[in-house]
């Protein structure tokens, strides 16, 4: 290896950043070359008058207090509450639709209730007995039918 | 629980041990960008104050550091550009208080300290100021630096390579003058 391109490793040499390969070659080098060796000590020298600046630096007395006093007030709190919030806004805004559609959505439901009877009468007459199963699936098959209008209404349209 | 976490769920004291724990090291990556105290210590609060306000963006509790430390240098440097830096004040005429219980001799030896780390960081762009304290004081490998400040593993060889020649040859010209 020649003086510039040990000169040019130094830097990635003392950084540990060096393949096993180059590192062995500037290694060897270094052993033996007083020229390199003095480039070596400089740059040491330098980065520890560097460092040694930086030694004593360190944050002034109450710096934790002062940044906590300038912390914007609660906007953490805020934002834990966004999943509640968001909930919240989702109820209220299905209960201004439902009051705003039932009159549509009850004939709906009554008459997929009549389809049901003449199609399939036996569960029809045993659904009654679990309502929460039977206004469930009708709301479904409801939302189901309005969603199918709709696009069927696009569709035709454009 | 680790700190982290437990800031992130909006405990404040939790952030505070934070900020007690890193308060040292990230004044010292502002101090190693912008060149002197006062605008190192206002770079630092502001780091706080983002972190504070974005750990919620955070993924991982692990890189918080890593994170921390990207905020810092990059409000360091945009604190250099717009010119906020007192950089260009000389010395002399900032009226600065002396801090709580120091003696007239360490003030005196913190404005040495202070004009000697200004001379030596006068030729280095923020970019180059910001790789030499990440390697030097940090001790942040290549790769570390490279994804702190999102830039290529060559970018950050290349720089440190620069910065650490302009530093070298800011020491050695003032070790001539003496
Ligand atoms: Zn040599």
């Amino acid at each position: 290896m020649q003086c510039p391109d040990c000169v040019k490793l130094l830097y990635a040499y003392m950084d540990d950043e060096l393949g096993r390969e180059e590192r062995l070659l500037v290694a060897s080098h270094l052993k033996t070359c007083e020229a390199c060796q003095k480039e070596w000590h400089e740059i040491q020298q330098a980065l520890a008058a560097y460092r040694g600046e930086f030694a004593a630096i360190s944050a002034s007395p109450g710096f934790t207090g002062r940044v906590m006093a300038s912390l914007p007030e609660e906007s953490q709190s805020a934002l834990a509450f966004l999943p509640v919030t968001a909930i919240g806004l989702l109820l209220a805004g299905s209960a201004v639709i439902y009051a705003v559609f039932s009159p549509l959505i009850y004939p709906i439901l009554r008459l997929l209730y009549r389809l049901l009877m003449s199609l399939a009468p036996l569960p029809a007459m045993i659904l009654p007995a679990f309502p929460l199963l039977l206004y469930g699936g009708m709301a479904v098959l409801a939302v189901a039918f309005l969603i199918l209008t709709w696009t069927t209404r696009k569709v035709v349209l454009s | 629980m680790g700190l982290v976490h437990l800031a992130r769920d909006g405990d404040k004291a939790a952030f505070a041990k934070l900020v007690e724990q890193y308060q040292n090291r990230i004044v010292a990556v502002a101090y190693g960008v912008a060149g002197n105290r006062q605008d190192a210590e206002d770079i630092a609060q502001d780091t706080f104050i983002k972190a504070y306000k974005g750990i919620n963006s955070l993924q991982e509790d692990g890189v918080f550091y890593r994170w921390l430390v990207r905020i810092a240098v990059n409000t360091a440097i945009s604190h250099k550009q717009s010119g906020r830096s007192g950089e260009l004040i000389p010395l002399e005429s900032i009226a600065e208080p002396v801090d709580q219980g120091e003696t007239p001799e360490a003030y005196l030896e913190r404005r040495g300290e202070e004009e000697r780390i200004q001379e030596m960081l006068a030729p280095l762009p923020s970019d180059s100021r910001a790789v030499l304290v990440l390697r030097e004081i940090e001790g942040l490998g290549y790769e570390e630096i490279a994804k702190v400040l999102e830039i290529p593993i060559g970018t950050v060889r290349s720089r440190i390579h620069y910065a650490r020649d302009r530093l070298r040859r800011a020491i050695s010209l003032k070790n001539e003058v003496k």
